[in-house]
């Protein structure tokens, strides 16, 4: 009874907030956060390097950092007209709401396809031009996982992973100079080398993350140099 | 695509609710409005969990208490920094006295995981058992820290009145 007396008393002390104005979904251009800054430092790089006169393959811009894609598309890398399919059909799975109300999802462009890695169990791991947004797409197919972003010096490596209570997979790309990637997933901790620009980790099945909680923690990125970039310095990973 | 169309309908029913919930976590409108995108493109990536979702609006706001902790996180340092400089709240997001005294008084009181607990609660009206699903809490334990945040706040809003007195 006395709770239930405190539990009004407290949705009447909280009412007011009733009264607080919300927020609304922006456009991209409006952005302000972190994931635009690294857009940002791969265009300087790009401009950079076409000013003193490097030679800029096709894709080069969306592949900066990425050495390993940085090569005219060969036939190993091309896309199979299934994957194409999915690719143009499902872009990178995510996008932005329009000021009216529409979906505006963010597009791979599937004939820029550049071929990473094969992972274990047959899955391979593509790069993909991004439609404007971000400027990098990695696919990994067979699972059927995309996901838009770039990689620069603050945040060297962009990462899909598909977790269910059967199987765990996780894969990405690295920047130019990672050696290896560490995280944490269900408590343990892992760390796999990077070939070529891509790493990857096949495990055991994890519990879902329903509630939004990471499944994935401390992702952190290992340079030749000794240093390391965590891909959230403000998370507790010791 | 179908999937896709649930999450716009699911955020489309509810983005006015947690875009207030996530203004009143950060108490920065431009924080927020980043947060609510972030809250949206999280639930598109995951939006295949949705088919497995039985509360869908719970789903939603998981993942946006998740985002606004995590951003309290990694913004505590430059806050502090930005409050020693100003001298004073740099962030506040209204000019209603009473309802800035009250933000003033859940940030005072309550750690942020508290908080988020008491708004979903007595806010936003999520029972225990669902923010136990959206937290990896327990029940128990999040009664448990309701209650204490609770009085907390119930014993100093009684104390500031008696003091008014």
């Amino acid at each position: 009874m006395l709770r239930e007396i405190d539990d009004i008393r407290m949705s009447e002390l909280l009412a007011p907030l009733a009264r607080l104005e919300s927020v609304a979904l922006h456009e991209p251009g409006e952005r302000r956060s972190r994931r635009l800054r690294p857009i940002f430092a791969v265009a300087v790089v790009a401009a950079a390097l076409a000013v003193t006169g490097v030679a800029i393959a096709a894709g080069f811009g969306a592949f900066a950092n990425i050495s390993a894609a940085q090569h005219p598309q060969a036939s190993a890398d091309q896309l199979s007209p299934g994957t194409a399919a999915f690719v143009a059909r499902e872009g990178c799975g995510t996008g932005h709401m329009s000021a009216d109300g529409r979906f505006i999802p963010y597009t791979c462009d599937p004939g820029s396809s550049r071929l990473l890695s094969t992972l274990p169990n047959g899955d391979k791991l593509y790069v993909l031009e991004e439609s404007g947004f971000a400027p990098l797409c990695i696919l990994l197919e067979g699972a059927g996982l995309s996901i838009c972003g770039g990689v620069d010096e603050t945040h060297p490596v962009l990462q899909t992973a598909s977790i269910s209570s059967d199987s765990s997979i996780l894969a990405g790309v690295a920047m130019d100079g990672v050696k290896s990637v560490s995280f944490k997933i269900g408590g343990k901790d892992v760390t796999v080398p990077v070939s070529d620009n891509a790493w990857a980790y096949e495990g055991p099945g994890e519990p879902t993350n329903v509630g939004g909680a990471p499944l994935i923690t401390c992702v952190t990125a290992h340079l030749a140099d000794g240093s390391s970039v965590p891909e959230d310095p403000s998370e507790a990973c010791s | 695509m179908a999937a896709d169309s649930a999450v716009e309908e699911l955020f489309r029913a509810h983005a006015q609710e947690v875009g207030r919930y996530l203004v009143a976590m950060v108490r920065d409108r431009s924080l927020a409005e980043d947060l609510l995108q972030d809250t949206f493109c999280d639930a598109l990536r995951a939006r295949e969990q949705l088919r497995h979702v039985e509360n869908e609006r719970a789903w939603l706001y998981g993942i946006a208490r998740h985002r606004a902790l995590r951003a309290l996180r990694r913004g505590r340092r430059l806050h502090r920094a930005l409050v020693r400089l100003a001298g004073s709240r740099e962030v506040a997001v209204e000019s209603d006295e009473a309802l800035v005294a009250l933000l003033d008084l859940l940030e005072r009181e309550l750690d942020p995981e508290s908080r988020a607990l008491v708004l979903l609660r007595y806010v936003h009206g999520f029972r225990a058992a669902e923010l136990a699903e959206m937290t990896g809490l327990s029940p128990e334990a999040v009664r448990q820290r309701l209650a204490r945040g609770r009085a907390r706040l119930l014993a100093t809003t009684s104390t500031e009145g008696k003091k008014e007195e």
